[in-house]
């Protein structure tokens, strides 16, 4: 078997430097303007603007419905929003070819598993580097020297992304054996895979227990701390978002109701009136006690 | 102008006949998901089943005979295989090859049944013509024409309000909901087949008489025609079918009968001119005319 | 048999992995040798059907889009060399009179521009609209072969200029003999068959052990998370069927050189079809799976109207029994349906799991396809 997996470490350090020889851009703003998104009449979203600083976690809450997906879906061009733009550092990503999101430094995870249960977690996690590969057909196809080395160093920089997450051991595993938890974490490296600036996470939480919401919440504080990558974050699990968040927006209806650090958020009246219609988001400390480990479910 | 005039309504005979097995086509798509590529040989299977009852039996019950036959397949098909695999989260490729392999079984022994034989269905309208004012028709393309429509507005007045038609639209718009709601998506499932099942065989009987030569190995083609009229029409969309099959039916007789004019276009152009038709129309609607477009899946 | 070529598991080369290998190479290359000329022609199309089958799993079991139209690619490979070395002076088809070494890669690289020009649709149009729209080419393809006669030859065909290199012709002239066998047309063409058989294989294992293949199995799984990685499905989809083009190309080109002759009805609805049974009981996407299941379906009823008078259930042609074509068509049939059901991942899943019965780890569960768990649209 391949070098890395010796031994598995829980969550060890990942140099960010390496990247497979790509050396990291500026870190970037990104600044959302006036983004709307229409869905045959019904508006989704209307007119949302804010601002992810570099280098912080900004969580984006709201009830269900709000339009946290449908922000999500307009920022990697999943939806073509009907007015308003999208500046990570100067590309725009509402008007940028979908596939191109990627290579401007925007990864993203999805909130319910979108991995492939056929494939190996190391070529679950590979896929991440796609952007990152100068490759082609014919190259591949032929197997030449250059397509080799590309190859090589990939699989280099996912060993170590799967050290990270504590995933080493697991690489050759069809994902679709893992346990739920295990693959929320593929999910999450293989966003990582991608050597992203600005991270998207979509319901990092959803269906954890406590100790998993626990080391996941290390994590992102060690994605913004260690890596030095934004993250833009939409969750439920409001003890969650409150510990790791630097900025929280909130959305209602598709509007944006509110947007503050997280202290001001939580006595925001406009919020909390917001949020009356289900309670349990917000009394309830661990919303994520409930599922455990039900993996079974997915 | 009077030859074309009798090519229009030979056309919308062919036409209708061919709606009959793409409204089947798209009833099954609705419930399951699949293009059943076993129905060439069920129509084949019924019309042997007619031709051979029909001497003993009369016309009339050797129909009934053919369709019951045709059903009691088409349930199997969805019953014993379709929904065992489905079950399984197998996609749409896996399902459709799975009515290729049922197709290769049935379709090998009815045709080696067949041998070279050709066997005439004795109708009740033989093939006898009218002639009114300078205009001939042979009978049976009329009688085609009245039987076929009948059905399709019987199955429309199904389709919008008995229970199962109810069910079938909620099954296909939302799966996931209607089967929250109660509804028995199994159920739905084998009488969308059955459904299916009867309507080719009425067509079978119809594709084979006067002035077709009558029923032989090669009939299974025929079916093959309504691919085309249900993919013009859009694969969801039962009105789609019946523009589709009309479509099909009229540019396959009206080029068929300029054949000569149409010489350059090689012999025989009429024939394949749906396949043509159908090429035209994805290239400006990749879901067909009336068609839904798929959703992107996040 | 493993399905990621990059990442070979180097198991101890132990005795019996030696003596099969040995056996093997021994077997395919030393078949002229032993064989007779039926049976090589059988091997022949046989390799012809595998280097199709191949190129159709790229395209249906890795890159997920369905294909019902794998037969007008190999009829454009067939056609195109038949066409590009015709001779010139023939009286009633056209002919280039291109050498016959240049007529082959080029054959191959129409065919694979065919597949380029059908990308209009083939990128845009999804799941089983596609599938009528490649059913659409064979069709319209079949219509073109009867009618274009003055390419094409009609419905009678027309003869194929034989494979020469440099002097030496693969066909039944100027006899040669080596070590006491006579070597004609087929045996010669043994090697050649061979050479592109093993390149369109290891080229396969190559391609979609990297960044293409998993970029292929992106596309399949789910369209918006490849785009999300930074896959471009459209440009993605039309390299799968340039590639799977250019492998029919290859292979019908082969074909042509094989029967010495092409004839329309070799390219229709029906080998389409049998294009699919080959992947569908060798293993969707998996490349060993599609040549196991191409031999079996090529093979077997070739195999069984030659021993016919040896096998007593089957009849001889004409006398009314079960022959071996229809016999060979219920086999086929009801594999597709019990492999489906059963182990949906074919013959390439049987066999890894026979080769890990002595071992330890086990197979990894069956997975049919992609999107096991169909995700609800959410637009909140």
């Amino acid at each position: 078997m391949t070098a890395g997996e010796r031994t598995a470490h829980p969550t060890g350090p990942l140099l960010l430097s390496g990247g497979g020889g790509v050396t990291a851009p500026p870190p970037a703003r990104l600044v959302v303007d006036g983004l709307t998104v229409v869905f045959g009449g019904v508006t989704a979203l209307d007119d949302v603007s804010f601002t992810v600083e570099p280098g912080t976690v900004h969580a984006l809450i709201g009830p269900n419905g709000a339009g946290k997906s449908t922000c999500f879906n307009a920022l990697t061009g999943v939806y073509r929003p009907a007015r308003g733009t999208a500046l990570f550092g100067t590309h725009d990503l509402t008007s940028m070819p979908p596939h191109r999101i990627a290579s401007v430094g925007v990864g993203r995870t999805f909130q319910n598993i979108a991995l492939s249960p056929s494939e190996t977690v190391r070529d679950n996690l590979l896929l991440g580097r796609h952007h990152l590969g100068r490759s082609g057909f014919l190259a591949d196809a032929l197997g030449t020297r250059r397509a080799r080395h590309e190859e090589r160093q990939a699989l280099a920089r996912i060993e170590a992304i799967a050290a990270f997450l504590g995933l080493a051991d697991k690489l050759g595993t069809p994902l679709g054996t893992l346990a739920y938890g295990d693959q929320k974490r593929v999910e999450m490296g293989r966003a990582l895979a991608m050597e992203p600036r600005l991270l998207l996470l979509d319901e990092p939480a959803a269906g954890m227990n406590a100790s998993e919401t626990e080391s996941l919440t290390q994590s992102i504080d060690q994605i913004r701390s260690e890596l030095g990558i934004s993250v833009l974050l939409v969750e439920h699990d409001m003890t969650l978002v409150m510990q790791v968040s630097d900025r929280v927006t909130v959305l209602n209806f598709g509007k944006k109701i509110a947007d503050g650090p997280p202290a001001a958020i939580q006595t925001d009246s406009t919020v909390i009136s917001a949020y009356l219609g289900e309670p349990e988001d917000w009394t309830t400390p661990h919303p994520g006690d409930g599922p455990g480990e039900t993996s079974s479910e997915r | 102008m009077i030859k074309f005039l009798e090519l229009c309504i030979s056309g919308i005979s062919l036409g209708s006949v061919y709606a009959l097995v793409a409204i089947g086509f798209v009833v099954i798509f609705k419930a399951t998901r699949v293009l059943s590529l076993v129905h060439g040989s069920l129509l084949l299977l019924s019309a042997y089943v007619v031709a051979r009852a029909e001497p003993t039996v009369g016309f009339l019950p050797a129909v009934l005979l053919g369709a019951a036959v045709a059903v009691v397949g088409a349930v199997l098909v969805q019953r014993v295989f379709l929904e065992r695999l489905r079950r399984r989260g197998a996609n749409y490729i896996a399902l459709t090859m799975l009515t290729v392999g049922l197709d290769i079984i049935l379709l090998t022994e009815v045709t080696r049944r067949i041998g070279a034989r050709v066997y005439g269905i004795n109708n009740p309208w033989g093939s006898e013509v009218i002639h009114w004012g300078g205009f001939s028709f042979p009978v049976a393309r009329l009688a085609g024409i009245v039987v076929s429509f009948s059905l399709i507005a019987l199955f429309f007045a199904a389709f919008k309000y008995t229970t199962w038609g109810v069910a079938l639209r909620a099954s296909a718009d939302d799966s996931h909901t209607a089967a929250l709601m109660g509804i028995r998506q199994s159920r739905v499932a084998g009488a969308a087949w059955a459904v299916a099942g009867a309507l080719a065989a009425v067509a079978a009987v119809f594709l084979v008489a006067f002035p077709a030569p009558g029923l032989d190995a090669s009939t299974s083609l025929v079916a093959l025609k309504a691919f085309p009229a249900v993919v013009l029409g859009g694969l969801d969309s039962a009105s789609g079918a019946l523009v589709g099959g009309l479509s099909v039916g009229l540019v396959e007789v009206v080029l068929s009968g300029y054949g000569e004019q149409l010489s350059f276009l090689g012999g025989g152009f009429g024939s394949v001119a749906p396949w043509a038709l159908v090429l035209l129309v994805l290239l400006v609607r990749p879901s067909g005319l009336f068609g839904s477009k798929e959703v992107a899946r996040v | 048999m493993c399905s990621r070529p990059s990442r070979r598991i180097s198991w101890p080369a132990s005795p019996a992995r030696v003596v099969c290998w040995a056996a093997a190479v021994l077997a395919l290359g030393g078949a002229p040798f032993f064989l007779s000329s039926a049976l090589l022609q059988i091997g022949l199309l046989a390799g012809c059907a595998v280097i199709a089958a191949i190129g159709l799993n790229i395209l249906t079991g890795t890159a997920g889009q369905f294909s019902l139209g794998h037969a007008f690619f190999v009829a454009v490979g067939a056609y195109g060399y038949a066409l590009l070395s015709g001779d010139p002076a023939a009286a009633n088809v056209v002919g280039l009179g291109l050498p016959s070494v240049v007529s082959v890669p080029l054959a191959v690289a129409i065919a694979g521009l065919s597949g380029l020009a059908f990308s209009p649709i083939a990128s845009r149009v999804r799941g089983l609209y596609l599938a009528v729209a490649s059913l659409a080419l064979v069709f319209l393809g079949q219509h073109v072969l009867f009618n274009a006669s003055a390419i094409t030859g009609g419905f009678h065909g027309r003869d194929i200029a034989p494979l020469s290199v440099g002097g030496f012709t693969f066909s039944n002239r100027d006899p040669l003999y080596v070590l006491g066998v006579e070597f004609g047309r087929y045996e010669r063409l043994w090697y050649v068959a061979l050479a592109a058989t093993v390149a369109a294989y290891l080229v396969a294992r190559s391609l979609l052990g990297r960044r293409s293949g998993r970029a292929f199995r992106a596309v399949r799984d789910n369209e918006v998370v490849a785009t999300a990685m930074g896959v471009n499905v459209r440009a993605t989809k039309t390299a799968a069927f340039v590639v799977s083009a250019s492998y029919a190309g290859l292979a019908g080109t082969l074909l042509a050189l094989t029967l010495g002759r092409v004839v329309p009805e070799s390219f229709g609805f029906e080998q389409s079809v049998d294009y699919l049974a080959m992947i569908v009981i060798g293993g969707l996407a998996s490349v060993g799976g599609a040549v196991a299941g191409a031999v079996i379906v090529a093979s077997l009823p070739l195999l069984l109207s030659q021993f016919s008078s040896y096998l007593p259930f089957l009849a001889t042609p004409g006398s009314g029994g079960i022959e071996a074509g229809t016999f060979t068509r219920y086999v086929f049939g009801i594999a597709i349906v019990l492999i489906l059901l059963f182990e949906p991942r074919g013959l390439s899943a049987l066999g890894r799991r026979v080769a890990s019965l002595g071992r330890r780890d086990p197979v990894a569960p069956a997975v049919t396809g992609g999107q096991s768990s169909p995700v609800p649209q959410s637009a909140q």
